[in-house]
């Protein structure tokens, strides 16, 4: 008996059998997954009711809110958040935030947003722009409305 | 004599107690090192990180225990944030919060679940991330429900984060324990 059987013998697992995981981490992604895609279900169906609005925030108080415009028509809303004004850009290519005074600047980076349920914010202004209503062309488009 | 020698000099930690606090000490090195390192990747967006750090929380649980593992957490992140320059900025408490309640995921499921695969530790911590992240965001800085909207296509994205590291930190695991024997 030589001394390489005292060892127990250790077989080189190659990263990619590592990637392919157990029978178990399959079926636990699987319910997450399910789990994820009713979620997304559920907020997706939630919002999916009147026109396309963009209703901007900070903290807990609505500022404003404004049907996304169908035409060339820009508004621009100032927001006033903890740390400065943000500069919100609305119009036929969804809501923009054109200037912000935080550092990281990720709410500016986030780009146009158009589609219902899309949000933007600026984390450290507690600002956030959120669109609800449908997305749909085939509803009848008002440029705003009143009470 | 030999009595006044144990009073003025205490027992000397065991070998074995120095070798996890040096391997310790060298994970929150390279989780520091992960955490910079990801700072300056470009981001797939503006919520997502892939999150490499917690490959090393991981192999900190399963070689050094669930304290070590929990500690080594949230040294990453306070000392990550000096070298990235965020400390106590917003992006530091969310940073905290997510790593906080991975931790927590991970440390309750490996003690209840001691044969649990590291990538299925991985993957929920991952969503434990992601929506400790989103909690500390609703509930200090936006105060909107609304910002849950954006959570399902980044728990989607962290299942995907989740499995590669657990996957990375399976490798290394049995790398290190055949290194080891």
């Amino acid at each position: 008996m030589t001394s390489e059987n005292n060892h127990p013998k250790t077989d080189t697992v190659s990263f990619r059998q590592c990637l392919k995981g157990t029978w178990t981490d399959r079926i636990l992604l699987v319910f997450l997954l399910i789990g994820i895609a009713f979620l997304w279900f559920q907020i997706e169906k939630t919002l999916s009711h009147g026109l396309p609005t963009a209703y901007v925030y900070h903290g807990k108080t609505l500022l404003a809110s404004y049907p996304l415009p169908k035409g060339d028509k820009v508004t621009h809303v100032a927001a006033e958040g903890e740390i400065g004004v943000s500069d919100i850009e609305i119009s036929k290519h969804g809501i923009h935030f054109v200037s912000s005074p935080c550092t990281t600047h990720y709410c500016m980076l986030s780009g146009h947003k158009k589609h219902t349920g899309s949000v933007v914010a600026c984390v450290p202004n507690h600002i956030m722009v959120v669109i609800r209503g449908a997305s749909d062309d085939t509803q009848p488009h008002f440029d705003a409305v009143t009470e | 004599m030999s009595e006044n020698v144990k009073r003025d000099n205490p027992p000397r930690p065991s070998l074995k107690s120095l070798e996890d606090k040096a391997v310790w000490l060298s994970f929150v090195l390279l989780a520091i090192g992960l955490h910079v390192f990801e700072a300056t990747l470009p981001s797939l967006g503006p919520w997502f990180k892939l999150g490499l750090a917690n490959i090393m929380t991981l192999l900190a649980l399963v070689m050094l225990g669930a304290r070590a593992a929990f500690m080594l957490a949230i040294a990453r992140v306070v000392i990550g944030s000096i070298f990235i320059g965020t400390l106590f900025t917003p992006t530091f408490f969310i940073s905290l919060a997510g790593a906080l309640t991975a931790a927590t995921v991970l440390v309750i499921l490996y003690k209840m679940f001691p044969r649990m695969s590291l990538i299925s530790l991985s993957l929920l911590a991952a969503v434990a991330h992601m929506s400790g992240q989103f909690i500390a965001v609703e509930t200090w800085f936006i105060q909107q429900p609304a910002i849950y909207y954006l959570l399902p296509p980044l728990l989607l994205l962290s299942c995907i984060s989740g499995w590669i590291n657990g996957a990375i930190s399976s490798y290394i695991w049995q790398r290190l324990k055949k290194e080891r024997l």
